[in-house]
């Protein structure tokens, strides 16, 4: 007959935690679904389910049989750990050759049960005896401590660069929380054990709580930085097809010599690929600054003379404006000295302004863009008498997708990402961009970047 | 006096910008189409070329592959003197790439023809003397 020894709070608790780990596991696949991350948690929580049961096993019964089946299922429900360090290291992303003395944790972890399986200590209850100077238990013990905080820097150390803001916050406050209820958890593991009233697997709730709660933030940045690359990716191989359009059109246009209706409609065509380009190009800019983060954006800064890329954004604009019937005039001061600037961002900054600036201006209006040299500083305005902005939006036009609300009335289409990548790249060259503006009688945008004199070759 | 028609080796995985390329510059010269990195190697050494254009991301490597030839067009003495030029798709970001392997110049696609043609015919001015 198998006779139960005695049923207290702590055999009692080692098979409550059992059902916790078991419903958890539960739980955890039928909200997650099944991904090899949840997968391995699912185990983790199994596993962790197992050790408590052999621990409920090896105490509430007298009966031999029984708890030495519960030491067996004990040791083997000891890989825990293993698993655990496992799991935070593919969740972690990293080569695990790398950390392999990650590992070594938990290995000493099983050595410890296993000896004192071995060794009979835990199959006597009531002759449990914690010695102090037994060396397995002085190396074991501390080691309790130190899991949480290796995890917790290994995770941080690989995690921090590929998380980006909103996520970086809150899995920084959950890395620290998690680390302050992981150390004193085994502490109250070992004072149960001392006191010889069996193994309370606290610390096991809290670390199977704590990982949860990083694997589901994890979880959430890379479903969004899969969106961000998708959309990176899709704004590359929708511009591919442009660059062989756009020069097949130019050579017609100089093999043919054509009469001026048919050159219009080469303009028209040029015109149109090169909104379209605008467009994708914003769509990539954004999208690659954003998977970006929390880098900073990347200059490659070059001597560039400012003036040229502004003369070769007028052209490229020129007749769309002549066709709407806008005035497209511009004039600069100073010499025009060559400063280092990103040639590239710099021109999209002038496409965004100039072309919007065209857009939200009806026929017979004007556009102008001037340029002045200071002593420090360039300022560029780009001017026109178009519809204007309304005060109360002259600060929220420059944030991701936000139009101001009279757009609407222009019957003009947008998608509201030139402005804030323009702040973006204006703020990365450690400028500024400014608005004045009234509703109704048009907007000027200036933006001022620093003069850097490229070093003398 | 018919003067020959210099002789110039283009490497794109894009079979829309090789014909873009022969369309624009066709005429004028003689042009030679590969799509891929080992083709350019094995043509550029068998036949002569007074030029040579490579993309960047193309087969068999894909992201640099451009620069990796024009690296071992520089490093082998039969190809070493003939000027290179890179295309690319992306932005200036490789422009420091393409000078390090020894390119004589460099363009982003959609190139500005007129451009373009300026710097071939300098190329080849200077390599005829």
């Amino acid at each position: 007959m198998i006779h139960m020894r005695s049923l207290n709070i702590y055999n009692i608790s080692a098979i409550v935690c059992c059902a916790i780990y078991l419903a958890f596991a539960y739980f955890t696949y039928v909200k997650h679904g099944k991904s090899s991350t949840i997968i391995k948690f699912i185990a983790l929580c199994i596993v962790y389910s197992v050790y408590c049961f052999g621990i409920f096993l090896l105490f509430a019964f007298s009966n031999d049989i029984v708890s030495s089946l519960g030491t067996i299922i004990h040791v083997v429900g000891s890989f825990a750990p293993v698993i655990l360090c496992d799991f935070l290291l593919t969740v972690a992303d990293t080569r695990k050759k790398e950390y392999w003395f990650a590992y070594i944790i938990p290995v000493i972890f099983i050595f410890i049960a296993t000896y004192h399986a071995l060794k009979n200590q835990l199959l006597d209850y009531n002759n449990y005896k914690f010695y102090p100077p037994n060396l397995i238990l002085a190396i074991g013990i501390p080691v309790f401590f130190v899991i949480p905080i290796i995890y917790t820097y290994l995770l941080y150390r690989k995690t921090y660069k590929i998380i980006n803001s909103p996520y970086r916050l809150k899995f920084l406050k959950q890395l620290f929380i998690g680390t302050c209820l992981m150390i004193p958890a085994p502490i109250i593991d070992v004072a149960f054990i001392a006191a010889r009233k069996g193994i309370f697997p606290f610390s096991m709730i809290i670390s199977v709580a704590y990982v949860y709660q990083i694997m589901h933030i994890l979880d959430l940045e890379a479903t969004n930085r899969r969106r961000v690359e998708y959309v990176m990716s899709l704004a590359h191989e929708l511009k591919s097809p442009l660059a062989p359009i756009q020069m097949i059109i130019s050579g017609l246009e100089s093999k043919l010599a054509p009469e001026p209706k048919t050159k219009e409609a080469f303009q028209v065509i040029s015109y149109e690929i090169e909104r379209y380009k605008n467009l994708i190009n914003n769509l990539y800019l954004m999208s690659s600054l954003e998977s970006n983060q929390p880098e900073p954006i990347k200059l490659n800064k070059r001597p560039v003379v400012l003036n040229n890329i502004v003369t070769d954004v007028i052209t490229l604009y020129r007749n769309g404006a002549e066709r709407k019937g806008i005035q497209l005039t511009y004039q600069s001061n100073g010499n025009q000295p060559t400063i280092l600037a990103d040639s590239d961002l710099v021109r999209q900054v002038l496409i965004n302004l100039i072309s919007n600036s065209i857009k939200y201006t009806t026929s017979g209006g004007k556009v102008n863009v001037n340029i002045s040299y200071g002593k420090e500083r360039v300022y560029v305005s780009v001017s026109d008498t178009g519809a204007g902005i309304p005060k109360k939006d002259q600060s929220t036009i420059f944030e991701q997708f936000c139009r101001a609300e009279n757009i609407k009335q222009t019957g003009e289409g947008g998608a509201g990402l030139g402005l804030s990548i323009t702040k973006m790249i204006v703020e990365a060259h450690g400028g500024k961009i400014f608005v004045e503006s009234k509703h109704g009688e048009g907007s000027k945008f200036t933006f001022y970047l620093p003069i850097e004199e490229p070093v003398g070759r | 006096m018919d003067k020959k028609k210099a002789r110039i080796l283009v490497a794109d995985n894009d079979p829309s910008f090789l014909y873009a390329f022969e369309f624009i510059f066709g005429e004028d010269y003689e042009v030679f189409q590969v799509q891929d990195g080992l083709s350019a190697r094995a043509l550029a050494e068998q036949e002569s070329f007074d030029l040579i254009v490579l993309d960047v991301m193309m087969p068999p490597t894909g992201s640099d592959e451009g620069f990796q030839v024009c690296e071992y067009l520089k490093m082998n003495p039969k190809t070493n003197n003939i000027p290179v030029i890179i295309v690319t798709n992306r932005s200036e970001q490789d422009r420091t790439r393409a000078m390090e392997v020894g390119a004589e110049a460099y363009f982003t696609k959609p190139f500005n023809q007129s451009e373009l043609r300026q710097v071939i015919e300098n190329l080849l001015d200077q390599s005829r003397k």
